[in-house]
């Protein structure tokens, strides 16, 4: 069901994509893509694509409960990954919300972290939202196989997540999710597809206050379905949560997994303002 | 002070030892971090109430609580050494900022996707673990936040993308070796990463300052140990939350006392370094560095 619905969204999204921009002279130059990134034109045909509009007001209900489903079903694997790291909890705060990549048949990613805006001294982008990212998740549509001749109807050869520092390789198959930290620890390039498209629905767990100007604009969760950033409010409950029905009655022996939640300090830079905050809290 | 120019070790999970990086007269380092550490002592903290329990507590710079006790069971910390007017000191401090900001290239020639999220620093300060002090794990890139009740003020370490670490003096095993000058305990231990390192003076680590390098710091059983920390970071300064960098070209005399200061020279820097070091211009090391696609 979603493959052609994805497949009916792509080539529109392609041209979405990307801006064109000129020179002095009025020649097509480069490209710049929706967070800032600067592509030769030659490079366009052979990256992946950013389907956002997958889930608006005028898509059937059944998709968008399907992309709903998707966001909940990363977040429980995001309780369990933490699980694996608590020393991440900390560092969540809210969440940009998924959107889809689809890889044509021919098209790859260089290697690339997820934090990365492509700064260089002198030239500061605008979109600054990728900084914020703390780890992410993947969630796959469709099967990798092994050859050509194995291609079924939505199936694809080659199209590999590769992560040399980590010396991780996966084939995507269907219904995964892999979770990864955003930071140059895990680098990670996409190998070219064969066949296919390939897709997979990409989020993002992020920290600190919004930043208008530089693309962070986070809000509260609601009905809407976009690739937006939403707050995670009950993130500290739900992993307690977890963790209880897990290991229950036992939490002495895991206090491991739960020493980051149990805050000893809180900042605000004076006492004043912690009082203040609160007393406007509870009102 | 000379800059030994050692080789990196990479001792996993992007946790990078240079192992006697650097050379100083170690008597005098100490006994001047001591008095800097000293001087900033005073100031440390704020009495006050905590609204939640209406006990008597401490704030810290950075506004987190600490009761009585605990605060004698914290690192002890020197930040404001960068606005110290000795002359000495300036050139010494100058001498550790430039040997970290070169050995960084030899980090980034292992993790050359690093180079692109490194933007600024937040230059070192200084730490003093006294006996039975110890740091809990945590990592270097959280802030202490609580939705809908505390959006911290200082964010400045969300920002942090490879913490260094400059080792001031020496750990040992046992109490026969101590001579004033060492310490016994007070190991670096990753969590996720089962890697353990002993403080050895000169020494230079640098490792990612994400949650995958969640770290503790083990208890000092016995004398003192000093180490200077600083991070390579990323991202424009964010008014709201009070960030501020200091670009050294624009503001060479503030980039002196200031402690956030852009590295405007890395990418030539890093490139020169690689033609030192003999890599092909057209080799994806380089290419990182290049275009701006």
């Amino acid at each position: 069901m979603i493959i052609p619905y994805l497949a009916s969204l792509k080539d529109e999204a392609i041209k979405k994509d990307y801006t064109i921009i000129y020179d002095e002279f009025g020649n097509q130059s480069h490209a710049v893509n929706r967070s800032g990134h600067r592509y030769l034109l030659e490079d366009i045909h052979t990256s992946c694509s950013h389907i956002m509009e997958f889930a608006t007001p005028d898509s059937e209900p059944v998709y968008i409960d399907f992309f709903k489903k998707c966001e909940e079903v990363i977040y429980q694997c995001l309780l369990r990954y933490i699980e694996k790291f608590p020393m991440l909890i900390p560092c969540l705060w809210w969440r940009t919300q998924g959107h889809i990549v689809a890889y044509s048949p021919g098209s790859s990613f260089g290697l690339h972290c997820d934090n990365d805006v492509n700064y260089k001294p002198g030239s500061i982008p605008d979109q600054q939202l990728a900084i914020r990212n703390v780890c992410g998740a993947i969630l796959y549509f469709n099967d990798s196989v092994e050859s050509n001749p194995n291609i079924d109807k939505y199936e694809y050869s080659g199209g590999n997540i590769n992560f040399p520092y980590a010396g991780v390789r996966y084939a995507p198959k269907t219904g995964d999710v892999i979770m990864f930290p955003s930071n140059y620890l895990a680098t990670h390039e996409v190998d070219p597809c064969v066949g296919g498209p390939r897709y997979g629905y990409v989020g993002y767990f992020a920290q600190g206050s919004s930043d208008i100007d530089r693309g962070i604009n986070i809000r509260n969760k609601n009905e809407v379905m976009d690739s937006g950033q939403v707050w995670m409010p009950e993130l500290f409950e739900d992993y307690v949560n977890y963790l209880n029905i897990k290991y229950t009655g036992v939490e002495g022996e895991h206090s491991e997994l739960y020493r980051p939640t149990n805050r000893v300090s809180t900042s605000n830079n004076t006492t004043q303002e912690v009082i203040k905050a609160k007393a406007v809290h509870e009102r | 002070m000379k800059d030994n120019n050692v080789d990196a070790v990479h001792l996993g999970n992007g946790v990078v030892l240079f192992p006697n990086a650097l050379n100083m007269d170690w008597d005098w380092v100490r006994d001047t971090t001591s008095s800097l550490i000293a001087s900033e002592w005073a100031d440390m903290y704020t009495p006050g109430i905590d609204p939640e329990t209406n006990e008597e507590i401490y704030v810290n710079k950075s506004g987190y609580f600490y009761n009585k006790e605990s605060i004698n069971l914290m690192p002890k910390r020197a930040s404001q050494a960068h606005s110290n007017p000795n002359p000495e000191i300036i050139q010494w401090l100058k001498f550790m900022e430039d040997t970290k900001d070169k050995y960084l290239l030899k980090y980034l020639e292992i993790f050359p996707l690093a180079y692109k999220c490194v933007w600024w620093k937040v230059k070192g300060h200084f730490l003093e673990y006294n006996k039975d002090v110890y740091l809990g794990s945590h990592s270097d890139i959280s802030a202490d936040y609580i939705y809908g009740i505390l959006e911290p003020k200082n964010q400045l370490a969300l920002r942090n993308v490879v913490t260094n670490l400059v080792y001031l003096n020496d750990s040992v095993d046992s109490s026969e070796e101590l001579d004033g000058s060492n310490f016994i305990g007070g190991s670096h231990f990753f969590n996720y990463f089962d890697i353990e390192y002993k403080p050895k003076k000169g020494d230079i680590l640098m490792f990612p300052s994400n949650y995958m390098a969640a770290h503790e710091i083990k208890m000092v059983l016995e004398g003192k140990r000093y180490s200077y920390l600083g991070w390579y970071s990323q991202g424009t300064p964010n008014p709201a939350v009070h960030e501020s960098v200091t670009d050294p070209i624009k503001d060479p005399v503030g980039a002196i006392c200031d402690t956030n200061i852009y590295l405007p020279t890395l990418a030539e820097d890093f490139r020169n370094y690689l033609l030192s070091k003999g890599y092909d211009e057209h080799s994806d090391k380089f290419g990182i560095t290049k275009s701006s696609y």
